[in-house]
């Protein structure tokens, strides 16, 4: 078995401290898996890890079978995997619809300057994702002023401007009510069907609903990986969440 | 649909904007000519910096450096080898180019704060050298020479006002209109998604180092046209162009006209000299005075410029 994306011995040490360590990842094509640990897991620095925004002390990253370590971000992003931030990262001063032709047009930028006429075919990416996510009526809308909701779906909204055929998702529910919390997750797993989709998350009741696979990580390293049941019941992992204080106020 | 009526809008607009640019030198008093072709010479100087700094958000006070470079290369060009203006103004080109892109390799990769300071460093070595080379670049005395246009040749002197003026109102035309083009293509989109958000761009697809590159160059050759074009109707080339005074001025005539909008660049140039201009008799102690307070107006009320404040009146009117 192969996967989509695969890590093997990642490390990543910052002077003494090492935030990821020995770290082994698979994810299968068609996954939807969520990554959960308290906060300091490094659940974040794998990413950055993953998508070439940080270079790992030792180990390697796969994607689609080619070796991606060391490569710079806007190299991985164009291979296919996307990403969308745990704070939204717009480009604030511009439209809706901007924002996300940026990163329709990723990697296009030559051919469509020397034929205007393959524009329309962005424009037809940039409208399709505006749809799933139902940003259409707000695409004139500068980013900045969105609602953060709003602002939530248009990260995501950019991450899919580039199709990537496997997603990371740093936290996508952070600061989201709970009625909106819901409606992600339904949008979440209606991208899933046509996506490898990787989620971070550290509300339990959100990825027990949503993931059928979990990996835990836990000082930077896994200390459990499997079927969402089976990891739940897990005794290490109960001890980590338990000994946490509850998290559910962050999320109000 | 949008696009198609944008650009009739502009091809109108920009037409009717060219027609009186050509009737103006039969109505208006010679020296009221010879100033509008100056204002032209700041405005591509100003446009080159709202390239590299209204769009892409890198502030660069270095430009002045190209601007001198451009200028040096006209007049080397036409004294040494005999060339025509157009020839100078193509040497020129090609020089800013290749030391935009060599300069922008090594200056990009600092943080904005960084790269203010390097590129006023920049300048100043340019300008110290070309001082220190007097037997080579006459100094701040300077050099002169007569340039004159291909195919008609002596006939008309480009330091006469007319033919000064239709050369520099016919190069202004073409660099606007190419400059236009590059910052409404997808490339331009790209320069203003790496000032909006730097990290995000490079995360979706961008190498925007190259993009920096890119766009410091293409403003390096913007502003080695502008300087050309100078040398071009004053037949003249000074090291004191060199100094990065020249560039702040020009940020503050992109700043007040609207960074990020191109026309803010011709407007800004356009109403500062002139104030200038109009006040040089009298009051020139005054006008680093005068220049301030409109900076600081525009600023408080109108942070993005003359161009920003009609276009949102213009939006609140259409609504």
């Amino acid at each position: 078995m192969t996967g989509i994306l695969e890590t093997r011995a990642l490390r990543k040490s910052f002077g003494g401290l090492t935030a990821v360590d020995s770290v082994n990842f698979l994810v299968e094509e068609g996954e939807l898996r969520a990554i959960i640990g308290p906060n300091g897991a490094g659940k974040s620095t794998f990413f950055n890890l993953l998508t070439g925004v940080l270079r790992p002390t030792a180990g390697r990253v796969l994607f689609r079978g080619e070796d991606i370590t060391g490569l710079p971000p806007h190299a991985i992003s164009l291979r296919g995997l996307g990403r969308t931030l745990q704070n939204s990262a717009l480009f604030p001063a511009l439209t809706v619809f901007e924002n996300v032709w940026l990163s329709a047009q990723a990697g296009q930028v030559q051919k469509l300057v020397l034929r205007p006429s393959l524009r329309r075919s962005v424009e037809q990416r940039v409208v399709e994702v505006l749809g799933l996510l139902g940003l259409e009526d707000k695409q004139d809308v500068p980013a900045g002023d969105l609602s953060h909701g709003d602002q939530r779906l248009l990260e995501i909204a950019i991450a899919l401007g580039t199709n990537p055929s496997v997603l990371l998702m740093d936290e996508p529910t952070a600061g989201l009510s709970p009625k909106e919390t819901r409606d992600f997750l339904e949008l979440i797993r209606g991208l899933a069907s046509a996506r490898t989709i990787v989620i971070i998350e550290h509300d339990m009741n959100v990825v027990m609903s949503l993931a059928t696979t979990i990996t835990v990580l836990h000082e930077g390293r896994i200390v459990a990986d499997g079927k969402s049941k089976d990891v739940q019941a897990n005794p290490v992992v109960r001890r980590i969440y338990l000994g946490e204080p509850a998290r559910d106020d962050a999320h109000g | 649909m949008r696009e198609a009526w944008t650009g009739r809008r502009f091809a109108v607009g920009f037409a009717t904007v060219l027609a009186a640019a050509l009737v103006y030198p039969h109505v208006a008093p010679n020296y009221l000519v010879t100033l509008l072709a100056e204002i032209m010479v700041w405005a591509l100087l100003a446009a080159s910096l709202d390239v590299i700094f209204g769009y892409t958000g890198l502030l660069s006070l270095g430009h002045s450096a190209f601007f001198g470079l451009g200028m040096y290369a006209v007049v080397f060009s036409v004294m040494r080898s005999g060339m025509d203006a157009l020839s100078g103004l193509a040497v020129a080109t090609v020089l800013c180019v290749l030391a935009g892109w060599l300069i922008g390799l090594f200056a990009v990769r600092f943080g904005s704060h960084y790269f203010i300071v390097i590129t006023a460093t920049l300048a100043l070595i340019a300008f110290f050298l070309a001082m220190s080379w007097r037997e080579y670049t006459g100094g701040d005395d300077g050099l002169s020479v007569n340039v004159t246009l291909p195919w008609i040749g002596e006939r008309y002197s480009l330091l006469t006002p007319l033919p000064g003026y239709h050369f520099a109102l016919g190069v202004t035309a073409v660099v606007f209109l190419a400059t236009r083009w590059l910052v409404r293509s997808p490339i331009g989109r790209v320069f203003v998604a790496v000032r909006e958000n730097e990290a995000r761009a490079e995360l979706i697809g961008y190498n925007v180092h190259r993009y920096k590159v890119l766009a410091f160059a293409t403003s390096a050759a913007l502003a080695g046209l502008a300087g050309g074009l100078y040398a071009c109707i004053h037949g003249y080339a000074s090291a004191n162009y060199f100094h990065w005074l020249f560039s702040a001025r020009a940020v503050v005539h992109a700043v007040v006209g609207g960074l990020g909008t191109l026309y803010g660049s011709i407007l800004g140039a356009g109403i500062l000299i002139s104030v200038e201009d109009l006040l040089s008799a009298k009051l020139l102690g005054t006008y680093p005075l005068i220049v301030g307070g409109i900076l600081i107006a525009i600023i408080l009320v109108a942070p993005r410029g003359l161009v920003g404040m009609c276009r949102a009146a213009l939006s609140g009117r259409e609504r």
